[in-house]
Formats: structure tokens, sequence, C-alpha cells
């Protein structure tokens, strides 16, 4: 038998068939996967993620109070009520996430960011303002690891600055300042509950500061971030979809007074076809409605309830020709509706579970108006 | 025993195939969700998909028809055990993948990608395959059709050369 060089070269062959091969196998990913019935599942609702975004919340006008800018916030603890208005003029973060588990989490706080915090009910310490002027540095999302934050009153009590550090112990937690004068090192659990001792009003307002950029935070990762999980639901077609709430007799306590008929509260998530294309899309928008919507943490007594309306007006999306997310959020306009998340007489609850008493009760209660859009970009 | 002979028809029709399935995909996928698309030049890209339920599959059937052929031009199998061993060969990788997409199986194998891999360029497109793509029963129908097409098409070739020459049935041919 007489073979020619070349084609009929078993080695050479070998070697075409593994780059058939691997073309095969390349071409079968490329194509993405899609379902036979043509509406890819990798269509436009379907990307990939950057490893880091630029997330920035800005205040926007109430649409029912126009000139009110940001968010009024009612907070009663023990029988007693601040009102105030926060104006998150800017509010600048890293968000990493993993582009493979797809799961984000808060990376930094910016030296961008400012915060206007009003007093509207002179209960506090007059308005103040939050600037941070090193960058807040997440390795874990529970606590910043190093950065600093300044709160300047004008006129009044100056400065006060809020320093990440170790306190005596290896703890973590911050060095407040009060015009340059160290009030001593504070843990992340005495800073929390700083707002509510017998401070000095210096470490009272470093409690209040640090707590309102955590609200901010939190607000955002309630409505903005579980609304992204819940788009890709069929909710063109079925409208609305129902989002799980945690029953209180089935964590063996009842319900607090205030929600005593109510064991298993719920909230819906609904969209809003503002182009009507039929389909979810850019300028689209949402609604969730909570109803007595308990969140149970099975390691922890705190727990939150919320109830009342929020708004996600004016979907925000933009996917890269390579399939990369590269902008989401609410901004804009829409419908001649301003872009943003709104929050209609929305109370957070803070519940206490006592399962020796099998009884729980509202620790404090925090009732939100007004807007913010939340924007996650290219960094 | 015969040889498919690596005569240009094979990857002529495999190509024609493969366009084909281009084709499809440009006017019933969203582009942006097919990786091969992206790398086009955009002015190629349609506006919108169609819709297109009776032809959603056919890309499998023409994927898996194009490469048997290609792959049997490469090897030129010589018996029919060999010719069969090629299509099962195509069939079972193409099934493998579709399986892949079922979602329970996909989050299975997701974590499981070797970490060095994330580094690859092919990462990500992989995930996306494995977590955006849709398992569809009708694609492994459509494989199996595509593979029995062109098995048609070989052993009829096959056929084909032992009958011109049956000299040939018992030796490997020169090609």
């Amino acid at each position: 038998m007489t073979q020619r060089k070349g084609t009929n070269n078993y080695p050479f062959r070998s070697a075409l068939f593994l780059v058939v091969l691997m073309a095969g196998i390349f071409s079968i990913i490329g194509s993405g996967g899609g379902g036979g019935d043509g509406d890819d599942n990798g269509g436009s609702d379907s990307y990939g993620l950057l490893p880091l975004y630029h997330l920035r919340i800005t205040g926007v006008d109430d649409p029912l109070d126009s000139w009110d800018t940001g968010l009024t916030v009612e907070f009663t603890e023990d029988s007693t009520t601040h009102e105030m208005r926060i104006d998150p003029q800017a509010l600048d973060g890293g968000f990493r996430c993993n582009t493979s588990t797809e799961e984000c989490e808060l990376s930094s706080l910016e030296v961008t960011t400012q915060v206007a915090v009003y007093d509207l009910s002179s209960s506090l310490f007059g308005d103040f303002q939050i600037n941070i002027t090193d960058q807040l540095l997440f390795v874990t999302e529970d606590a910043p690891a190093d950065g600093t934050l300044q709160i300047a009153q004008n006129p009044g009590f100056g400065a006060v600055t809020v320093d990440v550090t170790t306190c005596s112990g290896e703890l973590a937690g911050v060095e407040i300042l009060d015009n340059g004068s160290s009030r001593g090192c504070f843990t992340w659990d005495q800073l929390d509950g700083l707002l509510d001792s017998s401070s000095q009003v210096s470490e009272q307002v470093a409690g209040l500061a640090y707590g309102i950029l955590e609200y901010l935070l939190e607000l955002s990762d309630i409505a903005v971030l579980t609304s992204f999980d819940l788009m890709d639901q069929d909710l063109a077609s079925v409208g609305n979809v129902a989002v799980h709430c945690d029953s209180f007799s089935s964590a063996g306590v009842s319900p607090p007074t205030l929600f005593s008929a109510w064991d298993l509260g719920n909230a819906l998530f609904h969209f809003v076809d503002e182009d009507a294309d039929l389909e979810q899309s850019p300028g689209d928008s949402y609604g969730f409605m909570f109803n007595v919507c308990w969140q149970n943490d099975p390691n922890d007594d705190i727990d939150k309830l919320y109830n009342g309306l929020i708004d996600l007006i004016s979907l925000t999306e933009v996917v890269d020709s390579s399939d990369t997310l590269t902008r989401i959020g609410y901004e804009g306009t829409t419908n001649g509706k301003t872009g943003g998340v709104f929050f209609d007489y929305f109370a957070i609850y803070e519940t206490e579970s006592d399962t020796l008493t099998t009884s729980s009760s509202i620790t404090s209660q925090t009732q939100l108006n007004g807007g913010m859009s939340v924007v996650f970009s290219t960094p | 025993m015969g040889r498919i002979r690596p005569h240009l028809h094979l990857p002529w029709t495999a190509l024609l195939a493969l366009g084909a399935g281009v084709v499809l995909y440009l006017l019933t996928r969203d582009p942006a969700s097919v990786y091969f698309i992206t790398l086009l030049p955009r002015s190629l890209w349609p506006d919108g998909a169609i819709a297109c339920t009776a032809c959603g599959s056919l890309p499998s059937l023409l994927h898996v028809y194009a490469f048997i052929l290609i792959s049997a031009y490469v090897l030129q199998p010589v018996t029919v055990r060999q010719l069969v061993s090629l299509c099962l060969g195509w069939f079972s990788i193409e099934i493998l993948f579709e399986i892949g997409q079922i979602d329970s199986v996909a989050t299975l194998i997701q974590p499981h990608l070797p970490s060095w891999s994330e580094q690859l360029p092919l990462a990500s497109i992989m995930d996306n395959f494995l977590l955006r793509g849709t398992f569809d029963p009708m694609d492994i129908l459509f494989t199996a059709l595509g593979t029995l097409a062109a098995y048609g098409l070989l052993i009829g070739r096959l056929s084909g050369e032992m009958k011109d020459d049956p000299t040939k049935r018992h030796k490997q041919l020169p090609v």
C-alpha cells in the first residue's frame, strides 16, 4: 500500500480531526445554547457581568412633593420620633461581582460621596453633611476595613471624623474624633448603638451618619437588587410575581400586636409596560407591594418586617456587543415620569422575637417617602 | 473494504449546512446572545429576531450533520463500524452539551470548572452556555435526525465505493 503525503497521512488526519473536533465543540458553546423555540434565554435579558461596577445613588424629586429631593424618613423608637430628609447628592461606591456565580457585593464607598441630612423635627442635631474623605474599603460586606468619613455641620459642632481602625483587643471598629480630639475607639456594635445612648453629641452624630449610609445601601438592596433577580420571571405575560415572606407561627412566635391578624404576609412584584411593547425593556417600570412581609433570620432574634409600596420607574439597561451588562438601574424619565426608586409610605419595622414567651414585638419603625435614582455602571 | 473518499462534495455540503445554520441563527436569535455572531461586524446583525418556532431546533440538526460530514472527510472511515462510531461520537457530544443546559445539571457542573479556566477568554462563554442556555428535548430529536441524515449519506457513499470497486473491499486504498 502506498500513501501520498498530506491528507492521507494518519498523524496529519488525526491532528486535523482534533481541529475539527475543537471547532465543533467551540461552535456548540459559541451558539449560546439557545433553546429550540427561538426565544433564546440567552436573549436581551441574558448577559454576562463585569467584575466591578460603579454604584451611584442620588436623590430625585419626590413626585408627590416636587420641591423635596431625596427621602423623608420618620424614625420612631421608644416612643420618640425623629424626622429627617436624607438627600444623597451622590453616594458613590464600588460593587464587585463574581462573574461565574453572578453574586455581587459592596466593595467600597468613594470620596465623591456627599449625603445631606436635614433635621425636620429639630430633635436631632440640626442639618449636617456626610462626606467620605478616605475611601471606605470593604473586604467583606459587613463593615469597612479601612477609610474615613467626616460629618460636617454648618454652623454647629464643626467636624466629626469617623476613622475605621482596630480597637484594643484586635476588635474592628472606628475612632471618633470631635474637631480633631479623639472620643475613643468604638466597635461596630458600639457605633450601631450610639444614637440611642446617652453618649456625647459627636458620638451620636457619628453613629447616625454611618447608619444613614448603611440604610441607603439597604434600601437599594431591598428594592433594586431584588428587582433585578425577579426580572427573569415571565412578567410580561403573567403581570406580577409573589415574593416569599416568612410566617410567624413557623418561627414559633406570634405576630406583633399591630399585625396580630397577619401570620403570613406577602409581597407582590409587578411589571408596568410603559412602552406597550409586551416585553420587559428599558424604560419600563416595576413596583413592589409589601403586605406585612416579615423576613425572619433564624440566627437572629432581631428581624425586619416590610409594609408599603415601592415604585421602580424607568429601567435603564445597557448590554454591550460582547453581551456584557454595562449599565443597569432606575433613572431618566419615562412617559413623563421621573425615573428612580420611589417609596410611598414604605415602612420598615424592626421586630424582636422571644421564643420563650412565643411572642414578637416591634422595637423600631422607619417610614419612608421620596425617591432616589440607583444606577450600576462601568467604572 | 471501501473508504469514504475525500471528495469535495462532503466539505461543501457541510459548509452549506453550517451556513444555513448561521443564517437561521441570524434570523431567529437575539444576536447578542450568540457569541459567534457578536464576532461579525455589527452591520451584519439583523434588527431583531424573527419568531420561528418550527425552525428553532434546525441548527442542532445542521450542526451535527455538518460536523459528521467534515469528520468523515478528514478521517475517511473504512468500515461501517468506524462510520457508526463517528456518528455516535458526534451525537454523544451534542447530547452531552444539551444535557449540560438542564438547570440542575448546569448549576452542578459550573462551580466545578477549574478555577484556572476563569482566566481563559472562553470561560465566560462557557458559563453563559451552561447557565443561560435552554435545554430543549426537540434539540435532541433534531440532533438525532441530523445524525441519521449524515449516516444515511455516508453509508450510501461507503457502499457505493465498495460496489464500484469490489477489489477494494479488503484493503485500504490510496486516495
